[in-house]
């Protein structure tokens, strides 16, 4: 089911006034109709967020409402996770987080818990994690794969160090790697590496999650 | 000029080495706080930058820093030019003026070539010389 133009422009509208109670009321009647986890995602999460980024960019809102709204959005997604089926049905593990500097963890959350919906065990490390300490937690719960964020460009050398790194503790494992930096260009870095997947959106990351072999 | 014309000059640009980029990144807060320093020391800075823009100005030169490290260790000229104009977009919509590129360039490039060796600022200079050469260009595709 589609999200209606006017059901958007309404959840926008309440996020830049602060209304969590009326976010909460959109996403909870989309949900009760039965719409999809990554309709709700990519057609009203991340179609506000980008939103927002454009109107901080045209200088129409603050940085404190950005952070405000980025705080709803968390919240939802907090939500969201609670309504999804809890008990994995799997053996799969997934350890995802954002590069070290990178402090923009609503895309890899999402993404975090497309993988949880999908059955797998889902281990959320969220923004900015050390690569000493993203590497220790991965030793001890052996994931089947990685997830890493990059939103800002200028953090790729640190997503090439990270890379590097889980490859020379964990050289067999897959990397998905995805973000809002890869809109405009680092996929020919990212292709120096074996074994690693750009996932550009959550519907890619589902069609991944139905193919996965290891 | 247009975006893809732009593109194809940045594509031209003499990439720095690895002795370069590393001199550059080990010296990151010597070039930060000179150029910060030069900045501030403007007349009319409110003119320039907007005023209370003291914060916003240091943080874009902060993140100049950090993305020019990152576009040398992995260029692309697409990169490079999609976010120079959403720089100039962003800043001149928060009160900067278009001016402003041409005192920050311009400090730029003096900063570094005088805290930077002979060779490290004869292989990054290309870079800067080219942002400072297109600032028109910039200026136009940003509107």
């Amino acid at each position: 089911m589609n999200i209606s133009q006017e059901s958007y422009k309404l959840f926008l509208a309440s996020l830049l006034a602060g209304d969590r109670q009326q976010c909460y009321n959109i996403v909870n009647t989309h949900w009760e109709n039965e719409n999809s986890l990554l309709n709700l995602y990519e057609e009203l999460l991340k179609k506000a967020m980008y939103e927002i980024g454009n109107l901080w960019e045209v200088n129409q809102i603050s940085v404190a409402a950005e952070h405000l709204a980025s705080g709803i959005i968390e919240s939802i997604l907090n939500d969201l996770q609670t309504k999804l089926k809890n008990s994995p049905n799997s053996n799969n593990r997934i350890l995802s987080g954002c590069v070290e500097n990178e402090y923009h963890q609503i895309g890899i959350k999402m993404i975090s818990d497309v993988f949880e919906k999908n059955g797998w065990k889902s281990y959320f490390l969220g923004a900015n994690i050390p690569t000493k300490e993203l590497l220790q937690f991965a030793k001890i719960i052996q994931p089947q794969l990685f997830a890493l964020s990059l939103s800002i460009y200028s953090h790729l050398p640190d997503l090439e160090e990270m890379i590097i790194q889980i490859r020379s503790v964990f050289p067999q494992i897959k990397i998905v790697v995805g973000g809002q930096a890869f809109r405009h260009g680092g996929v020919k870095t990212i292709e120096k590496y074996e074994n690693i997947v750009l996932l550009k959106d959550t519907y890619q990351t589902e069609e991944f999650i139905k193919t996965f072999d290891l | 000029m247009n975006k893809l014309e732009l593109i194809k000059t940045a594509e031209q640009i003499h990439n720095a080495d690895q002795i370069a980029i590393d001199e550059y990144n080990e010296k990151t807060e010597t070039i930060l706080a000179c150029l910060n320093s030069q900045m501030i020391d403007l007349p009319d800075l409110d003119k320039i930058i907007g005023p209370n823009n003291i914060t916003m100005m240091k943080n874009n030169h902060q993140n100049h820093l950090d993305f020019i490290l990152s576009i040398m260790k992995n260029f692309d000229a697409t990169v490079l030019v999609e976010t120079i104009i959403w720089v100039f977009r962003a800043y001149q919509n928060h009160g900067f003026s278009p001016e402003y590129w041409n005192y920050q360039l311009k400090a730029w490039k003096e900063v570094i070539q005088n805290n930077l060796s002979e060779h490290s600022y004869k292989e990054i200079s290309p870079i800067y010389n080219w942002m400072y050469a297109n600032i028109a260009n910039f200026t136009v595709l940003s509107k």
